[in-house]
């Protein structure tokens, strides 16, 4: 069976009668933007990836009630926001994430290497001080890479909804790096 | 100014190792074993019957059809049941009130009380 090829709705048809191989292609096509999605939620990739796990299982056990006609892909990522937040609800805490570790350390000058650092941890507390909706929306959009039109199926919000939350972040991480650059402008005047 | 622009600083925080995927897709899949056991179970049994459905369908349908056509049962003596004694509850008194000799008319009552001139 060839199923890269085939619609998510044939996929959930197959999948509803026990096959493997149908699920197992819903679960690689739409695994990398729902991890991206679940570690907005988690404190962890080990924590994401139970989410992940947690949904696509919830999402499987509820095909034979799920109108196949409907698209696959909302009805699978609202599962997912509504593990996440029972869970985040549970951690008594929004996940701010170890930041640093979707920021680059290739910097062969350690100058160069030392001024990044600081640009990083700079964005990194920036990050963690924004509204969990705007950090979400600039890391799945700037960082994770995913289209906004995506990103605002995968959190339920209008495509327009994403472009501000994005605007507000990076306005929000430009402030942060303001003083950075004043800092360094008056050494350089030195 | 420092830039907050698209990759200068920033990368997926997504493994890049396409075997990190297949693992974890694996575990995911292996680990819904039961799930996907128990959908093939519940198929098993009446998938035989979904390929008959249709005709099924049309049976049922022609049945229905031929009930109405054929209209009420008759007595074995010849005799036709009577649309009432049909639709009342099976117990005596609710017969005698179907099936009894039809109640006076208010006209006639009020011809009775009035000596029987208008």
């Amino acid at each position: 069976m060839h199923v890269d090829n085939v619609s998510d709705g044939e996929l959930v048809v197959w999948a509803r009668r026990g096959d493997g191989e149908a699920f197992g292609a819903l679960v690689r096509r739409y695994l990398r933007p729902a991890l991206a999605v679940a570690w907005e939620f988690a404190p962890s990739r080990d924590g994401a990836e139970d989410l992940v796990q947690d949904a696509f299982h919830r999402a499987l056990r509820a095909l034979p009630s799920f109108d196949e006609s409907r698209p696959f892909r909302p009805w699978f990522f609202t599962i997912l926001r509504n593990l996440g937040r029972n869970a985040a609800e549970r951690e008594a805490r929004w996940s701010t994430g170890p930041v640093s570790e979707g920021l680059r350390a290739d910097g062969a000058d350690p100058e160069e290497e030392a001024h990044r650092a600081d640009v990083r941890d700079r964005i990194r507390r920036g990050l963690d001080l924004l509204p969990p909706m705007q950090r979400a929306c600039f890391r799945l959009c700037d960082m994770e890479g995913f289209d906004g039109v995506e990103v605002a199926e995968m959190l339920d919000l209008s495509a327009a909804t994403v472009r501000v939350h994005r605007h507000r972040a990076r306005a929000a991480l430009r402030d942060a790096l303001r003083d950075l650059n004043d800092t360094e402008e008056e050494e350089e005047e030195k | 100014m420092n830039n907050v622009n698209e990759g200068s600083q920033f990368e997926s925080r997504l493994p890049d190792d396409g075997r990190y995927w297949d693992d974890l897709a694996a575990r995911i899949v292996d680990s819904a074993e039961p799930i996907l056991r128990q959908h093939g179970q519940r198929q098993a049994w009446w998938h035989p019957l979904a390929k008959w459905s249709p005709a099924i369908g049309i049976g049922a349908a022609a049945a229905a059809i031929l009930i109405l056509v054929a209209g009420p049962p008759k007595v074995a003596g010849g005799n036709q049941v009577s649309f009432e004694q049909l639709i009342s509850p099976q117990e005596p008194v609710a017969q005698a009130v179907v099936s009894g000799a039809p109640a006076s008319d208010i006209s006639a009552m009020l011809l009775v009380e009035s000596g029987g001139e208008r």
